[in-house]
This record gives structure tokens, C-alpha cells and sequence, in this order.
């Protein structure tokens, strides 16, 4: 404790030894607000709230700075709902002491928990509707129950709520409610008046005028454990409610556990079995449904790589029959090839190569490549006289035995590789003109005509077409 | 016996939350400290003196 006057420690004299100041009421003072608040606090230890509410006040009164009897007093408010009470007290004493205080804890403790303000605001909020639903007469009382049970399920601890909740319970003669109610606000705060009060007209009321009475018809009279007897010289003592079983009586019980228990896994355990497995093979399928699903789709895209590779090899296939097939490119250069490997070989004479350059179709020739077209008329050239002379001699041949289909061909290629044998062209005539073919006859000596108009055949093809009339 | 009316008086309306500042500047924080060092203040230089009965030692 501390001097008034110039701060100076004081001692247990009754004056301050630096100043001089008398402090015996100063003292006297201080130690009423002790007093008080160490009263408020025994009050608030037994819930007498009320009371401790009192005494706190008084301390505060005697001294205003005194931090702990406010505090306490914020918590007493807290705990009987009056959270903007408590503020008040919490916010002072933050300001006398802004360290080291518990109420910078409290008010944290609340701050924090946005729902839990929420709640109070709306509490408050509901309490003072139903309170003004009340000042507005009879007819709205229903209402301000409904009101003040929503704020009693918000926060059972709201003493004032309680209370006005009991009273109004009072006033319609639902004693019962009203005792339950308002025996929960003893719990909560024991000192209050108002509430004990409230509480002994409902006792009058449920207990027919005696509160104490009423209690005890309720209560049960202790029955005695066992009742004892004397039979003769022996003293039985016999249990209380206690019956013998007999063995009939076992067995029933017995099978109604059996039958009882059947039923419990009937209706409770296989369902519950039936459910669980039934999920788990629907999870399964699904399961399954996706994997195959998933299949499916891998099987389609194989069957279309399939498809497009088989394609490709018939493509290739296609190609490859281009270059090895019996028109390919490849077999016609294995002709030239053959070809030129018999016009070298002396022994197999140049019908033979004329036989292979045969095997290659004019048509080629235009797609062929130049070493080949080159080559192919090069081999042509060399052979060319010689192979003419035994076509010409061979179709002659064939002339005079009247095989004129053999004749024809013959001098048809006996003509192609010598251009310049009009004998050959004019024979070629008369062997279509002998054959029955008259007009391909006619062009062929047409073509005499036109080639050779000098030569010695010229005249007699002029008297064949005369003779076939052209 | 409760007469239901007079009761009901007895209730005030609770603070809401939009209350609080108000009411913490309009709390009255009058205390007999301060109202003694007032008192003490009054007088001169010299220290106050107060007749204590022996009592209130």
C-alpha cells in the first residue's frame, strides 16, 4: 500500500513517514474494498452470484481501481449471461491496468470466437423482444415464452431469461415448468432472491403448501435388504424381492435370449451384412464396368491399327507386286538382262535375244529409265538385220505351207526390224489377203504403195488391190 | 404471494453489443478513494486530519 499523497510505502503507522499525511481512513478504506472483495469471491465460490454481485460492488465503490473485484465481477456477470456487464467491467479494468490483467484474457477469450459473439449478440438481442413482448400485455405472453426458450437454448446459463421464463410459467399456472426452470437458476446463481422467491410459490403450488412435504411423498422409503425370522431354534434371513428360479423358468429365459437374439441378427445384423456386401459388389461392378469399359476402348483402337497395318501391307504388297509381279519392274529388267546375257552368249544366236526383248512390252518403255531404254535399243540395233532375215525367211516359210497365222507374225517382225524390206510388207499383205482378211490386206499394200512406189513388189501390189477392188 | 405485474417491473432490458461503449463511458466511477483524496487535497499544505476513533483502527 502506497501513500495518497506522495507514493511513498506505507508502514503500520497510521501518518505516511515521508509526507506526513494521516492515512489511517485512507488505510481503513483500502482495507473495506479488501474485505469486500475476498467476500465476493467466498460468495462466488458457493454460487451465491447475487451476493458475491454485492459485495464486489461495494468493494469497487470503497475503491475503484481495484482490478480483481472488477475482474471477477466481469465473470460473475459472463457466467449468469450479462456478457456486455462483463465488457464494461473487463474494458475499465484493462484501462487502470494494461498489463499483465487477466481481463485482457477474458475479453480475448471471447473476441475470438466470432460465433460465440454471435450468439451473445443474438441472446441479448431475443431476450429484450421477449421482455418488451411481456410489457405488451396478455395476449403476447405465448410469444414471449417461444422467445425466451430460443434464448434459453442459446445459452442455458442466462439467469435473468431463466427468471422471466419461470415467472411467466407462474402467472399461467404451469408450476411444474416454472419449479424445473427456476431450480435451474438456483444451480446457477443460489444468492438470488427474486429467484427463491419465485421458487417457493412453486413449491407452494406443486406441493400443496408444503414444499418439504411434497418432496418427501416422492421419495421412496428404504426398503430393508433381507427380513429375517425365527423358525423354531433357526433364525432365517430371506432376501428382499429375491424369487427362486426354477429350472422351467431358466429354460424359458434361455430360449426367449435364443429367439431374442435370433431376431436382433434377423433385423439389425444380417441387413446391415446384406447392405454392406451389396455395396461393396456394386462398388466391384462399377469397378469392373470401367475396367472393361477401358478394354473395349484399347480393343477398338487395336482393331483400327490392325485394320490401317493391314492396309499398309497390302499397299506394300501392292508395290512390291509392281516391282516382282509378272509385269513388274523387275521382271522386264531380268528380260533386258537375260537379253543381253544371250546376245553375248554366241551360242544361243539373236532370236534368242529377240525372245527376251519380246517379253517386254513397248508400253514399259515409256516409264522405263534411260539406261534401259538405251540399252533395250541398242540390243534391238545389233540384233536387228540378222533377226529380220529369219523372221522373213521363217514367214515364207510358213506362206508357202499355208500357215498363215505363223506367216503373218513372222513377217510382221521381220518387216519391224527392217522397215526398208518391201518384200517382206508386200508378203504380209498377201498373207492377210489369202487369209481372209481383205481390208488389213489392202492397207498393207497401201502402205507398199506409199513406202516403196518404185519397187519391184509395188506392181504387184497395185494388181492385187485392182483385184480386191480398190 | 407474486403479483405478476409488479415483477415484471423488476426486469430492464439487457445491454446489447452495440451497447457497450456507451456504457462503459457512462459507468460511474465514483469510489470513496477518490472522494477522500479529494477531501485531502482540500485543505491547505498541511497533511489532513482526521479524528479516527479508536474503532476504526
Amino acid at each position: 500500500m502506497e501513500c495518497y499523497n506522495c507514493g511513498f510505502p506505507l508502514s503500520e503507522l497510521g501518518y505516511c513517514t515521508s509526507c506526513g499525511a494521516d492515512v489511517r481512513k485512507y488505510k481503513k478504506i483500502m482495507y473495506t474494498a479488501n474485505r469486500l472483495y475476498n467476500d465476493g469471491l467466498d460468495r462466488a465460490s458457493v454460487r451465491d452470484l447475487s451476493g458475491a454481485i454485492k459485495s464486489l460492488r461495494g468493494a469497487l465503490r470503497c475503491n475503484k481501481n481495484h482490478v480483481d473485484a472488477r475482474n471477477l465481477l466481469g465473470l460473475i456477470y459472463y457466467e449468469m449471461g450479462e456478457a456486455v456487464a462483463a465488457f464494461v467491467e473487463w474494458v475499465i479494468s484493462k484501462n487502470i491496468r494494461p498489463e499483465k490483467n487477466l481481463a485482457d484474457e477474458y475479453i480475448n477469450m471471447v473476441q475470438s470466437d466470432k460465433g460465440r459473439l454471435d450468439t451473445i449478440g443474438a441472446t441479448l438481442k431475443k431476450f429484450n423482444v421477449a421482455l418488451d413482448l411481456c410489457n405488451q400485455g396478455e395476449r403476447s405472453y405465448d410469444l414471449a415464452v417461444i422467445q425466451l426458450k430460443k434464448v434459453l437454448s442459446l445459452n442455458p446459463k442466462y439467469v435473468k431469461a431463466r427468471k422471466l421464463l419461470a415467472l411467466l410459467y407462474l402467472h399461467k399456472g404451469d408450476y411444474d415448468k416454472a419449479l424445473k426452470g427456476l431450480e435451474a437458476c438456483r444451480d446457477i446463481d443460489c444468492g438470488d432472491v427474486d429467484t427463491l422467491r419465485y421458487l417457493q410459490e412453486a413449491e407452494l403450488a406443486v406441493y400443496g403448501g408444503d414444499p418439504a412435504g411434497g418432496k418427501k411423498r416422492k421419495e421412496k422409503k428404504p426398503q430393508p435388504a433381507a427380513v429375517a425370522f425365527s423358525n423354531g431354534n433357526e433364525t432365517i434371513i430371506q432376501p428382499v424381492g429375491h424369487k427362486e428360479v426354477s429350472g422351467l423358468t431358466t429354460l424359458l429365459q434361455i430360449g426367449m435370449g435364443i429367439i431374442v437374439g435370433a431376431l436382433v441378427t434377423y433385423f439389425l445384423i444380417v441387413p446391415g451384412r446384406e447392405a454392406a456386401v451389396r455395396a461393396q459388389g456394386n462398388e466391384q461392378q462399377a469397378l469392373l464396368s470401367e475396367q472393361l469399359d477401358a478394354k473395349n476402348a484399347d480393343i477398338t483402337d487395336m482393331n483400327a491399327r490392325i485394320r490401317e497395318l493391314e492396309q499398309t501391307i497390302a499397299d506394300q504388297r501392292s508395290e512390291l507386286e509392281g516391282y516382282t509381279g509378272a509385269n513388274g519392274v523387275l521382271i522386264y529388267n531380268d528380260h533386258l538382262q537375260a537379253a543381253a546375257s544371250a546376245y553375248l552368249d554366241e551360242s544361243q544366236g539373236e532370236m534368242a535375244v529377240e525372245q527376251y526383248l519380246g517379253m517386254i512390252p513397248e508400253s514399259y518403255l515409256e516409264t522405263a529409265s534411260p539406261e534401259f531404254c538405251e540399252l533395250y535399243a541398242q540390243l534391238k540395233a545389233e540384233i536387228g538385220d540378222s533377226v529380220a532375215d529369219s523372221y522373213y525367211d521363217a514367214g515364207l516359210e510358213a506362206y508357202r505351207q499355208q500357215d498363215y497365222t505363223v506367216a503373218i507374225n513372222s513377217l510382221e517382225k521381220a518387216y519391224m526390224y527392217d522397215p526398208d524390206n518391201d518384200d517382206a510388207l508386200y508378203y504380209l499383205g498377201v498373207c492377210y489377203y489369202d487369209s481372209g482378211n481383205v481390208s488389213t490386206a489392202a492397207e498393207k499394200f497401201n502402205d507398199l504403195l506409199a513406202h516403196f512406189p518404185d519397187s519391184a513388189q509395188a506392181e504387184k501390189a497395185r494388181q492385187r488391190l485392182e483385184e480386191i477392188g480398190e | 404471494m407474486i403479483i405478476f405485474e409488479e415483477e415484471l417491473k423488476k426486469f430492464s432490458r439487457s445491454l446489447e453489443i452495440a451497447d457497450t461503449e456507451d456504457a462503459v463511458y457512462s459507468e460511474d466511477l465514483t469510489d470513496m478513494m477518490s472522494i477522500f483524496i479529494n477531501l485531502a487535497n482540500d485543505y491547505d499544505e498541511t497533511p489532513v486530519d482526521v479524528n479516527v476513533d479508536a474503532d476504526d483502527e
